[in-house]
């Protein structure tokens, strides 16, 4: 895929939205922890709680039943204690008037009789204190249990509060990892829409390299995979068949001109060299001249691109009468050796292309 | 290319070439035979001087045409040869003095 300014950063874009939806991920499991810890607390609160209302209410009970049970026989006993009371009463008045009349006899029955009556009042009174004692009793043993629930009811109420926070911490936490979230579907879809982009600009350009390689000639096995270049003057150069990619060593290269005529041709792996210039766009011109310092008798070889007749890139190749080399100039204009103006030297890996 | 359309065209290059001679003609004797300094400045391209630059166009007139063919001037093809050596080394005066007359010739024979 080549480079795209665009899809690296898309890339960092949804990296980055990446990076944001893990924070935002791990601040909601963070947030779910704690809210179920404070879930956990606000359950054992409420179960300590239900507890205590279950003895209360039951200790409750137990007072409510003693009080119920007692209630009737107190009130009997309060009535019975007045009757008795004014029993007494009306003996002891009689026993008076009996007393007064020195009736000594009804006096001293009287008497006995209102004592009697006393005594049967107090009895009443002391039943009525030793159930109404009873009914304390039992009431003072619900108290521990009443302040063990409202201990317990407050707890419950911290706990509560705690447990309240903690999940609307949780629900912050959950809406800011659906934005990253969302944040990042965005980032990745955008990703996702560019590379799909790319890749049919890849496919597209890659069948024109097919259709290119094609018309040029490229053997079959190597069009799918061909690098395309094209120069200023609108040659289109193919390369192909190199080591790793297209144009890794050892490459073919196939050349065409803007008329679509091929017109240099090597195959992978074969040799540098003039000869893979078609005829088509390359002239060469053998001559032979005199040199006159030495006085013997030379071949130039002058060889170039066909082109207008004003060109000056070309060539030069100078061969003496024993087959030694005298004179190269490439086609750039670099004067790679003169043996007659002692320049360069003849190396032996010569680019003949050139 | 037709006989008529080749000639024309030959007789358009024979005029650039025989323009380009006398411009060299025009130049000093110093200019004429002097050559960029290769041997010390490996980055030089050729052609550096302006004798230079009219020996290249004057060889690729002649090689790069029909010009110099069995069937043309026999004084084309020993222009060529002159040339050839002026190509490799332009401080030849004596190779120029004959290319002067060869362009004579030519214009005579033209």
């Amino acid at each position: 895929m080549a480079n795209d300014a665009r899809l690296e950063q898309l890339k960092i874009e949804q990296d980055q939205a990446f990076n944001r939806k893990q924070d935002a991920y791990q601040r909601q499991q963070s947030s779910w922890e704690k809210l179920s810890s404070a879930k956990d607390k606000l359950n054992h609160a409420f179960d300590a709680k239900q507890r205590a209302y279950d003895d209360q209410e039951r200790a409750w009970q137990h007072s409510q039943s003693v009080s119920d049970d007692n209630s009737p026989r107190i009130k009997y006993l309060n009535t019975a204690q007045e009757t008795a009371y004014q029993n007494m009463k009306n003996a002891f008045d009689r026993a008076s008037s009996a007393h007064d009349a020195h009736d000594g006899a009804s006096a001293k029955s009287y008497s006995i009789e209102g004592h009697n009556y006393k005594a049967e009042a107090q009895g009443y009174v002391d039943e009525r204190r030793r159930l109404v004692d009873e009914c304390k009793r039992v009431r003072a043993q619900h108290e521990p249990y009443k302040a063990v629930f409202e201990s317990t009811k407050i707890a419950f109420g911290r706990a509560k509060d705690e447990h309240d926070k903690a999940k609307a911490a949780h629900e912050r936490a959950n809406d800011d990892f659906r934005r990253a979230k969302d944040d990042f579907d965005d980032a990745a879809k955008a990703f996702q829409s560019r590379l799909i982009e790319l890749k049919a600009e890849n496919a597209k350009r890659k069948e024109n390299n097919r259709a290119i390689a094609a018309k040029a000639g490229v053997p079959y096995q190597y069009r799918n995979n061909v690098y395309v270049s094209e120069d200023s003057d609108g040659t289109i150069n193919i390369y192909f068949g190199g080591l790793g990619q297209p144009d890794g060593f050892g490459h073919g290269h196939y050349a065409m001109n803007s008329s679509g005529s091929v017109n240099y041709k090597r195959e992978p792996f074969d040799p540098h060299g003039h000869q893979n210039f078609t005829d088509s766009i390359y002239w060469h011109k053998e001559k032979m001249s005199l040199d006159r310092d030495t006085g013997t008798f030379q071949t130039d070889n002058y060889i170039s691109i066909i082109g207008d007749t004003n060109q000056k890139s070309k060539a030069h190749i100078a061969i003496d009468e024993d087959g030694n080399i005298v004179f190269v100039r490439d086609i750039g204009g670099e004067i790679l050796y003169s043996r007659k103006n002692g320049i360069g030297y003849l190396p032996d890996n010569l680019d003949w292309s050139k | 290319m037709d006989k008529n359309k080749k000639e024309c065209k030959n007789s358009e290059l024979i005029k650039e070439l025989l323009t380009c001679i006398d411009e060299v003609r025009k130049m000093t004797d110093h200019d004429r035979n002097l050559m960029g300094d290769y041997k010390n400045d490996t980055t030089l391209r050729y052609p550096q001087t302006k004798s230079e630059y009219f020996v290249d166009k004057i060889s690729t007139l002649l090689a790069h045409s029909d010009l110099v063919s069995d069937e043309n001037e026999p004084i084309l093809d020993e222009m060529l040869g002159l040339a050839g050596q002026l190509d490799i080394d332009v401080n030849q005066p004596e190779v120029w003095q004959d290319l002067f007359k060869l362009s004579d010739d030519l214009r005579v024979i033209k």
